[in-house]
């Protein structure tokens, strides 16, 4: 079965429930739509609650969802999650959510938050209390990853003194280690005080509207509901729902017990109503950001900052330590040396800077004791923490948290360090206000939730007042939003009139009148490195940003009153701290150049969240006028301290283009086609040589068969015979006269094996020369068994029988006529090649001859009635064939066989060659090769006065055309032969002259 | 009309010469038409005379007519024929491999026996024999088994492997050049008598188609 | 199985190989008479095998009808003359008219192809210089002229006696011998690669 995950608490519920069963949280989360981002140009436009519902994380829309459930909305609550109006028409609306994706409800969508916004949350649920202590910081980034430290034991109940804020994480991004939440509908303690006080709250938000106005360039209208919420929910603890909180105006009433440790110092009258809120409003508590809720819900376990005051490790352990660190009950300091003393070990992998803010120092009241005590530690801590160890000059206040927490002071940041200032009036949101107005290191939002009523610094006030908690010198335009246009909702309660001025400009904008951040009125002086970076106005002029493109929300009246956190309780430490004045604050608060601060090594990742000077300050010096250039145009407009665009780049409007053509020179581009074309042309066959040779070759060819025609024709028509015949040759080691002699010698009535292995395309040569031979041979009465190892040369004997019958017959010679089966006899095909030839020489019989038509040839009278039983039983074995292969073949094969028996060979022209040596070992008896050889052969008949009539045929017919056609050849030869020599002497000539020129 | 063989077998050797003749001219649908009824007459003709004078006389009349042991003898052909029949089939034709193999053997063995036998020793014999009949038979045999020798060292192209650069050295590259110039003057001998055998035929051919005329003619 | 024939291909070849070669150098009665028998059974397969490669040439053709591939036309020619010529080879009596093929067809077809031949190889050796000029071309060349031309002049004594047999009988001798030893040491040793499996053209590995 499938399985779903809880959103509050992490655990795992069946698919199939609705609500999960270990905290009441609706499972079935709706997917959160984010609303469109701003584009450069646009103005947020206002945005009806309605429709901004749907921006909502899931997480918080359940938690609205439950307390809707819970609680009746109150009668006089006023719409909260309505917009403030953008302030002017003509900017285009656009949402924007800047804490859309804060808490996601789908673990999928869920992003990994940084390390540092997870430690800021604290130990998960699993963790074991003490089984895993914190590994010493690697570096100056991985404190944060201490500041889990191992987890603390889950707090069944919260303390009365608890101010609300629970030291576990309540929302934690991963997903595995998120925290149960409170079931839903169950209120935490603080939101629930802080409800209960809200009855009793003197701030009355004005309309949501009025609560949250419009920065004045635009709205940023999407503000989240929850923040929205936070400044109108708090209007009266009663009727305060999970949504409603208090407005903006109204100082959220907590009771000190609620609140934090660290916040109860900054309890004024107003500050319970902050802690009521907390304690009572789970659903605000959703809404306010994790950091900031983490801080407030407590945890299932009932773990909550007092725990770790009283040693519960797990419940500090939830919170940063440096967190938990200021939680820790400020009178004595016992309670922060508890924590200390019981977790040493967490203390010691703990960055120097927040193991001090544990330790207390001994009797070290001024901030430089601990300075000096602990400059390493100081040396690492940022400058606004740092700053927190400072001691301000009349800063009394300050210092009575400082000799009880000397350390932690000069490890806290300004910012909280203020919120250890009492404030006057017993808020303990002045406290840290005075004290850190001398510090100089309360950021502007807590400086407000210090204070309720207390005269805050005027925003413009940079030189003690202000607070600039991240103080770079290009977040001045903050300032200018809060100060001009609406701020937006998530901020709007959270800031008072009074704590306005004292806010970063970013957070004024935001909650003017929220008490949470009129901590404290009165900030340190920024150290050097928090000196707003100077823009030039003039830079940005011409930087074609639109005027007013930047939707800025309504700035925060000042009169509003804070949020629940000025309700809220107020930690014991920052509730001894002392409300400051500010205008002697003011007054004597010294320069940054006079702080006396050593410079902080800051990791970057702190630096580059710290606000430019100029956007906290607002852009306005003290004197209330504007300081610096306020960008008018472009998506940064309205903010303070812009960069400046150096000169040389302010006529770019958009990227040079750069050609992709590439940039070669005359003299490369035709080198480049040059080479193409060399390749282009190895591609390409070449024809034209071809096409000359066709065109030469066929006429050529003409050429040649006319003159060989015109050369056989001419005696051929005229009967000519006047090429003269060979001569016989004079020795007698001729082949040819072995030949003849061979024949010659043979007796009378002789049987021959004559081989017919000729192909028939040379039966005009073969058969001019073969047939003088049979002539002889038929003279001598032979007897002629004809062999073939041709398929188609078995019946080319019998033309040779037939045209020797028709020369003698022409001759009318006295040779007799011979007849088949008398004279010759056809043994017919032998195959098998050469072991069908040294079959037939060792068994003749088995081999052929027997035939089914005519039986055993071998009985028969020709063949001397079988008593052939070897190739040796011929008289002689006459070859006729055309190829040497086949000639050297029956040489080899028969040689063993033979016994000495003669073997003649007649052959072409073209096997004569290599028979030769053959005949000269002594292997053929004889040979006769060619045309010329055959009319050599029937002079030589004529000689022996064999045909005395007529010298042959082959003389007749052949001779004369074939010495015309030979002596036109070797003409052609010569002649095409030179030929070729001189052209290829001309063309050498003329590339040489080529060469040459 | 009642056609004589012979008249036929004019009629048709003068078709068939002018038609291959017609070559000369270029390719041509006659002359493809009288090479295709070439071939199949030719072998038309194989295959007959060899299926009567081979399967028939030599495989199937023993098995039928021959004794017992003729029987026996020859039914192991009959089966090598039938295995080597199946050459005709793509899928079976390896069934003809033993038969293939036992014919390859038996040829080898038999081209090996005569090439020694009946080649090389009476050649080499032969070579040294020159030199019997006095000075000048003592010049002619050098000169021939001196033209014999660079006849086959030319065909050698075999290197030791100290040779780097893959040649030959110079000395078996002199003795292959003067291998190569005796080689040169064997085939151009042999090439004459190839071109002889050509014209020779060629002269038959036109003698044929005149008399064919003169007795067409008349 | 295929590999089991291939080893069994190789078997019978190496062995008859070597029972033909052992019978033939050595007088041994048995061997004689089953290397005698070894090649009565060569001759009947080598004739069976003519059969297979005719049937192939029929098949091709065929096929080339059936398809009616370009030239089928010409195949069918092929075709009929082919079972003309059988017919004609096989009954007796149509056996003049296998003459008539014989000597109207066949012979002339294959002559009058030589013929060409002729035409061709003259062609060849008039433009032979102007493919390659070199010394072995011009021998090559001067020797075959020389060849032809000394049978048409052997009237002359001096050509008949004494040019022509220096020229068969010396100059060329040298070279056809060398080649004839060539040849028969490549025949000896592709036989005995053959014997000893080196080689095996049937098929296999």
């Amino acid at each position: 079965m499938a399985e779903i995950k809880c959103p509050s608490c992490g655990k795992i519920n069946p698919e199939t429930l609705e609500l999960c069963q270990y905290c009441g949280t609706g499972l079935q989360l709706a997917p959160t739509e984010p609303l469109d981002p701003l584009t450069p140009g646009e103005l947020p436009v206002k945005k009806d609650t309605a429709e901004l519902e749907r921006t909502l994380p899931g997480w918080l829309r359940d938690a609205r969802r439950a307390a809707d459930e819970n609680t009746p909305a109150p009668a006089d609550s006023t719409p909260v999650d309505s917009a403030p109006e953008p302030p002017s028409a003509n900017i285009a609306a656009a949402p924007l959510d800047l804490l859309a994706g804060l808490s996601q409800t789908n673990a999928d969508e869920e992003e990994a938050a940084p390390e540092w916004l997870l430690s800021l949350r604290g130990n998960t649920p699993e963790l074991s209390p003490a089984a895993e202590p914190p590994a010493a910081p690697s570096s100056a980034t991985d404190w944060l990853e201490e500041l889990q430290g191992p987890p603390a034991p889950a707090e069944p109940t919260p303390q009365p003194e608890d101010w609300g804020f629970s030291s576990q994480a309540t929302y934690n991004f991963d997903d595995d280690l998120e925290p149960p939440l409170p079931p839903a509908g169950e209120v935490p303690d603080w939101l629930a005080t802080l409800q209960a006080q809200e009855t009793t709250a003197s701030l009355t938000p004005a309309s949501a509207s009025e609560a949250f106005p419009t920065p004045p360039g635009g709205d940023f209208g999407s503000a989240p509901d929850w923040l929205s919420e936070l400044g109108g929910g708090f209007e009266s603890n009663e009727a305060a729902p999970a949504e409603n909180l208090p407005g903006p105006t109204t100082p959220i009433q907590i009771p000190a017990a609620d609140l934090p440790d660290w916040m109860q110092g900054l309890a004024a009258p107003g500050g319970a109503d902050r802690a009521a809120p907390e304690t009572g409003n789970p659903a605000s508590e959703a809404a306010l950001p994790d950091w900031i809720a983490d801080l407030s819900t407590p945890v299932p376990g009932g773990a909550d900052r007092a725990a770790p005051e009283t040693g519960n490790p797990a419940s500090e352990a939830a919170l940063p330590d440096w967190i938990a660190d200021l939680s820790t009950p400020v009178p004595g300091g016992a309670d922060r040396a508890a924590p200390e003393t019981e977790n040493p070990a967490s203390e010691a992998a703990l960055p120097d800077w927040i193991a001090d803010l544990s330790t207390p120092a001994p009797g070290g009241a001024d901030r430089a004791a601990p300075e000096t005590g602990n400059p390493a530690s100081e040396a690492a801590l940022p400058d606004w923490i740092a700053d927190l160890s400072t001691p301000a000059p009349g800063g009394a206040d300050r210092a009575a948290p400082e000799t009880e927490n000397p350390a932690s002071e000069a490890a806290l940041p300004d910012w909280i360090a203020d919120l250890s200032t009492p404030a006057p009036g017993g808020v303990d949101r002045a406290a840290p206000e005075t004290e850190l107005s001398t510090a100089g290191s309360l950021p502007d939002w807590l400086a407000g939730l210090s204070e309720t009523g207390s005269e805050v610094p005027a925003p413009g006030d940079a030189s003690s007042t202000e607070f600039k908690p991240f103080a770079t010198g290009s977040l001045g335009e903050i300032e200018a939003l809060s100060t001009a246009e609406s701020i937006p909702d998530f901020m709007s309660g959270l800031l008072t009139d009074e704590t306005k001025s004292d806010l970063p400009d970013w957070m004024k904008s935001a909650s003017p009148e929220s008490e949470m951040f009129s901590f404290g009125a009165q900030q340190p002086a920024p150290a050097e490195s928090e000196k707003p970076v100077e823009t030039d106005p003039a830079a940005l002029a011409d930087s074609g940003l639109e005027k007013g493109a930047v939707p800025f929300s309504a700035p925060i009246e000042e009169d509003e009153d804070a949020d629940p956190f000025l309700a809220m309780e107020i930690p014991e430490w920052l509730s001894g701290l002392k409300p400051v004045d500010a205008a002697e604050d003011s007054a004597a608060a010294p320069g940054p150049d006079a702080a006396n601060l050593p410079p902080a090594d800051l990791p970057s990742w702190v630096q580059a969240m710290r606000p430019v000077e100029s956007m906290l300050s607002g852009g306005q010096n003290a004197d209330g006028e504007e300081s610096e250039a306020r960008e008018e145009q472009g998506p940064l407009a309205g903010f303070y301290s812009v960069l400046p665009i150096p000169a040389s780049l302010q006529d770019i409007r958009k990227p040079k283009m750069y050609s992709i053509k590439l940039q070669a020179n005359e003299n490369q581009r035709t080198q480049a086609d040059l080479l193409e074309k060399l390749i282009r042309a190895e591609g390409q066959p070449k024809n034209a040589g071809q096409l000359k040779e066709s065109v030469v070759l066929r006429p050529l060819r003409w050429v040649i068969f006319a003159m060989l025609s015109l050369a056989v024709l001419l005696p051929a028509v005229l009967g000519s015979s006047w090429w003269p015949a060979p001569v016989l040759p004079a020795a007698a080691e001729d082949p040819f006269n072995r030949f003849a002699a061979t024949i010659s010698g043979l007796p009378e009535g002789a049987v021959l094996l004559v081989v017919t292995d000729y192909q028939p395309g040379f039966a005009g040569e073969m058969e001019q020369v073969a047939g003088p031979v049979m002539v002889h041979l038929m003279h001598k009465n032979s007897r002629l068994a004809f062999l073939s190892t041709s398929t188609v040369s078995t019946e080319l004997g019998e033309r040779l029988v037939e045209q020797a019958n028709a020369f003698f017959v022409q001759n009318q010679g006295g040779a007799p006529i011979y007849e088949k089966e008398k004279q010759f006899l056809f043994l017919g095909y032998l195959p098998g090649g050469a072991a069908g030839v040294q079959a037939f020489a060792e068994r003749p019989q088995q081999t052929t001859g027997r035939d089914s038509l005519n039986g055993n040839l071998w009985q028969s009278a020709l063949l001397g009635n079988g008593g052939i039983e070897k190739i040796s039983g011929f008289d002689a074995v006459l070859v006729l064939t055309d190829d040497p292969d086949n000639g050297r073949m029956w040489i080899e094969q028969t040689a063993a066989a033979l016994a000495g028996k003669p073997l003649l060979m007649v052959a072409s022209a073209q096997a004569a060659p290599m028979l030769q040596p053959y005949s000269a070992s002594g292997q053929l008896s004889g040979l006769v090769s060619g045309l010329d050889g055959g009319v050599l052969y029937e002079t030589r008949n004529a000689a022996e006065q064999l045909a005395p009539l007529y010298a042959g045929r082959a003389k007749a017919l052949y001779w004369d055309g074939y010495g015309a056609a030979v002596l036109i050849a070797g003409l052609s030869i010569v002649i095409g032969g030179a030929w070729s020599v001189v052209s290829k002497l001309r063309a050498r000539r003329s590339n040489a002259k080529q060469d040459e020129a | 009309m009642i056609v004589s063989n012979e008249l036929l077998t004019g009629l048709l050797s003068f078709l068939f010469t002018v038609l291959v003749l017609s070559y000369l001219v270029g390719d041509n649908p006659g002359f493809r038409v009288a090479i295709h009824a070439f071939i199949g007459t030719a072998a038309g003709y194989v295959a007959a005379t060899v299926f009567r004078q081979v399967v028939v006389d030599k495989l199937f009349i023993p098995l039928l007519n021959g004794d017992t042991w003729q029987r026996v003898i020859m039914i192991l052909p009959l089966l090598f024929s039938l295995l080597l029949l199946t050459k005709m089939s793509a899928r079976l034709e390896w069934l003809g491999g033993p038969v293939v193999a036992f014919l390859v053997g038996v040829g080898a063995a038999a081209a090996i026996a005569g090439a020694v036998m009946g080649t090389l020793l009476p050649q080499i014999e032969a070579s040294a024999g020159m030199f019997s009949d006095g000075f000048g038979s003592l010049l002619s045999g050098g000169f021939v088994l001196f033209g014999t020798v660079v006849s086959l060292a030319y065909f050698q192209f075999s290197v030791s492997k100290k040779n780097v650069s893959g040649k030959r050295g110079k000395l078996a590259a002199f003795l292959a050049l003067l291998g190569q110039i005796f080689i040169a003057m064997t085939l151009g001998v042999l090439f004459a008598g190839v071109l002889a055998a050509a014209l020779t035929a060629f002269v038959d051919r036109i003698q044929s188609l005149v008399l064919f005329l003169d007795s067409f003619l008349r | 199985m295929k590999r089991i024939f291939s080893i069994l291909n190789a078997v019978i070849a190496m062995g008859c190989g070597l029972i033909v070669l052992i019978g033939t150098f050595f007088n041994l009665q048995g061997m004689r008479e089953t290397r005698l028998l070894f090649f009565q059974w060569a001759v009947i397969l080598a004739g069976v095998a003519v059969l297979v490669g005719i049937w192939n040439l029929f098949s091709v053709h065929l096929q080339k009808i059936r398809t009616r591939q370009p030239g089928s036309l010409y195949s069918l020619i092929l075709l009929f003359f082919m079972l003309l010529s059988l017919l004609f080879s096989s009954v007796t009596e149509f056996s003049a008219f296998k003459t008539v093929f014989l000597n109207g067809i066949i012979l002339p077809a294959e002559i009058s192809l030589l013929a060409l031949l002729a035409v061709t190889l003259l062609y060849a050796l008039i433009r032979m210089l102007r493919t390659r000029t070199d010394l072995p071309t011009l021998i090559f060349l001067t020797t075959a002229l020389a060849a032809l031309l000394l049978p048409v002049l052997a009237q002359f004594p001096a050509v008949n006696d004494l040019i022509r047999p220096a020229l068969t009988n010396l100059l060329a001798a040298g070279g056809a011998r060398g080649i004839l030893i060539g040849v028969a040491l490549g025949t000896l040793t592709t036989g005995l690669r053959i014997l000893l499996g080196a080689d095996r053209p049937y098929g296999g590995k």
